[in-house]
């Protein structure tokens, strides 16, 4: 991507998000300081709603124009790998299209990008203007909508964030679960790094059945990383969880999010006195089976969440 | 393995083990390398370990954004760590320490350790931290607030500041016009924008209830060096406030009067 795009964009994309949205927390909704934030934001949610309904031209337009982009101006976005994604393949991409589009984007996407929510914004528009989410006249499907419930100009608005690239109230975690595309990338790049930890135990596409098995289990893991305070950032520990989780996944059918926190808390134990880098695969091992209790091993039903889910909103984070 | 059952030499000598060892670690961190001054005082015990390569120097580097996690280790109490800038975003952690590289026996001299040790010798399993540093960011904290980019749209010799609003970080962008956008590392740069962050401080979050840590630790400073805060409107004097977490430095030694 052409860094003088991205740069561009990184310096209003954040007062644009928070433009958009009415936070409940700063204020309350029926004071008369929410009531005015309202009739600031609806307008412009409604802008927002209107420019995807008119379709990939005007959606490209819009964004544009409130991220200071040039209308002819080239982003450069790494490109999808099929010709136009359908709905579900957008909202819940299969193991094998995470697995394509990591392939295909893994040396064209850095972590620092792949961190950031501005950056996959822009690759979506630069995917919409090529119409390669669907065909004309159904973005509302893919960016505003689930299903066929038709939800107020709040919850749309916050549905096309969090797709996007990630809203800023879901914190650190949004761009990497929100954004199903970020979210490809992020799982094949971990599962090919547990692989190359865990010294022949897990293959790259075990580790990345295990992460995709899940999405609040998904979380929890990428969760625990990003908390500088839980030292299960090494990828030796992240493959002594998964290989664990592998096990779980073969012999009950499912994993659960408590499995994957209860592993995280015995190796944030660990390595409180140890250097995960160093000890033996042995101790992450027991550290990462002996945290977890019995009653945990019992498998979960259903592997798919919804999108709005309460898990890591802010307010609930743990 | 008991994380509780061996000793551990911490640099901020929060525990008790060691009567009078210290582990002095100096860290200088640069965009994309740091070089680490591994210092133990007192430990002889640790330090014939060191000699005989069954304990290394060795550093953690940890990025929590990008899920960036290394440990580097050395024999060498000079040790250079590197990284890509593509591998990071917003802060890196830099966490020293010396590290069992094998499993060895700690032989310790009489009084090297804490009375509540009854013994002398332990059996320690490779990866064991002997000594552990504390964890350091790698950018200051002015560099942490601030992100600096091109406004071609603004006017010769402007410059202007907006909160970012789009991390639950403290964040200010700083966009400067073209024609002093290559002076945009100059520390004098820096610091006028740093004063012009903090004259937006409050503005940036709701209540001190959400108070982002940035502004905690900046705010920790100013109490320390009893300089008001932006709590209190009328004393609270940004310029006074952002020089005195990073100062200008003059550009041109003062005359001796001699």
């Amino acid at each position: 991507m052409i860094e003088s795009v991205l740069d561009k964009a990184e310096a209003v994309f954040g007062a644009w998000q928070r433009g958009l949205v009415f936070e409940s927390k700063r204020y309350r909704k029926h004071s008369d300081k929410g009531q005015a934030v309202q009739e600031k934001v609806r307008p412009r949610q409604n802008e927002l709603i209107c420019a995807v309904r008119d379709g990939p031209a005007a959606l490209g337009q819009y964004l544009r124009q409130h991220l200071g982009l040039d209308c002819d101006e080239d982003i450069g976005a790494p490109a999808l790998t099929r010709p136009a994604l359908t709905v579900n393949e957008y909202l819940d991409p299969p193991i094998e299209l995470e697995a394509e589009l990591g392939r295909a984007w893994m040396d064209k996407v850095s972590l620092r990008r792949a961190s950031q929510p501005v950056f996959w914004l822009l690759c979506h528009i630069d995917w919409i203007e090529r119409k390669r989410l669907g065909a004309a006249g159904d973005l509302g499907q893919f960016l505003l909508l689930k299903g066929t419930s038709e939800p107020d100009s709040e919850t749309k608005t916050r549905n096309f964030l969090r797709r996007t690239g990630g809203i800023f109230l879901r914190g650190k975690i949004s761009v990497f679960s929100d954004c199903t595309m970020a979210r490809a990338w992020w799982r094949f790049h971990l599962s090919r790094q547990i692989a190359a930890a865990s010294g022949g135990r897990v293959s790259r596409e075990t580790a990345h059945r295990v992460l995709h098995a899940n999405r609040p289990a998904w979380e929890t893991f990428v969760l625990d990383s990003l908390r500088r305070i839980v030292a299960v950032s090494h990828p030796r520990a992240r493959a002594a969880i998964v290989h664990q989780l592998a096990r779980i996944l073969e012999s009950h059918g499912g994993i659960k999010k408590q499995q994957v926190r209860h592993m995280g808390i015995g190796l944030a134990r660990l390595g409180l006195r140890n250097s995960l880098g160093h000890v033996d695969r042995s101790a992450l091992t027991d550290a990462a089976s002996g945290a977890m209790q019995s009653d945990d091993t019992r498998p979960t039903s259903g592997t798919r969440s919804t999108e709005n889910h309460d898990d890591y909103d802010e307010t609930n984070r743990v | 393995m008991s994380h509780a059952s061996l000793p551990i030499l911490l640099e901020d000598r929060s525990r008790f083990d060691w009567m009078r060892a210290k582990y002095e670690p100096v860290v200088r961190a640069g965009p994309t390398s740091a070089i680490v001054t591994h210092c133990l005082r007192a430990a002889p015990s640790l330090e014939s370990l060191l000699k005989d390569g069954s304990a290394k120097w060795a550093t953690e580097l940890r990025c929590p954004k990008t899920l960036f996690c290394r440990v580097d280790e050395t024999s060498e109490s000079d040790q250079r760590v590197e990284w890509a800038p593509e591998d990071v975003d917003g802060d890196l952690f830099v966490i020293p320490g010396l590290v069992a590289a094998s499993d060895l026996t700690l032989q310790t001299d009489v009084g090297e350790l804490s009375p509540v040790w009854p013994n002398d010798s332990f059996s320690v399993r490779r990866g064991w931290w002997l000594a552990r540093g504390l964890a350091r960011r790698t950018r200051t904290l002015g560099q942490s607030l601030l992100k600096f980019h091109e406004d071609r749209k603004l006017p010769n010799g402007q410059m202007r500041i907006q909160p970012d609003s789009s991390t639950e970080n403290l964040r200010f962008h700083v966009q400067l016009a073209r024609d002093i956008w290559p002076e945009h590392t100059n520390r004098h740069v820096q610091v006028a924008a740093l004063i012009g962050a903090l004259a937006r401080l409050k503005d940036a979050f709701a209540s001190e209830e959400d108070e982002p840590a940035v502004a905690h630790e900046i705010r920790r400073r100013l109490e320390a060096a009893g300089i008001p805060t932006w709590d209190d409107t009328d004393a609270y004097d940004p310029a006074r406030a952002a020089t005195a977490i990073e100062p200008f430095r003059p550009s041109v030694k003062p005359e001796s009067n001699g």
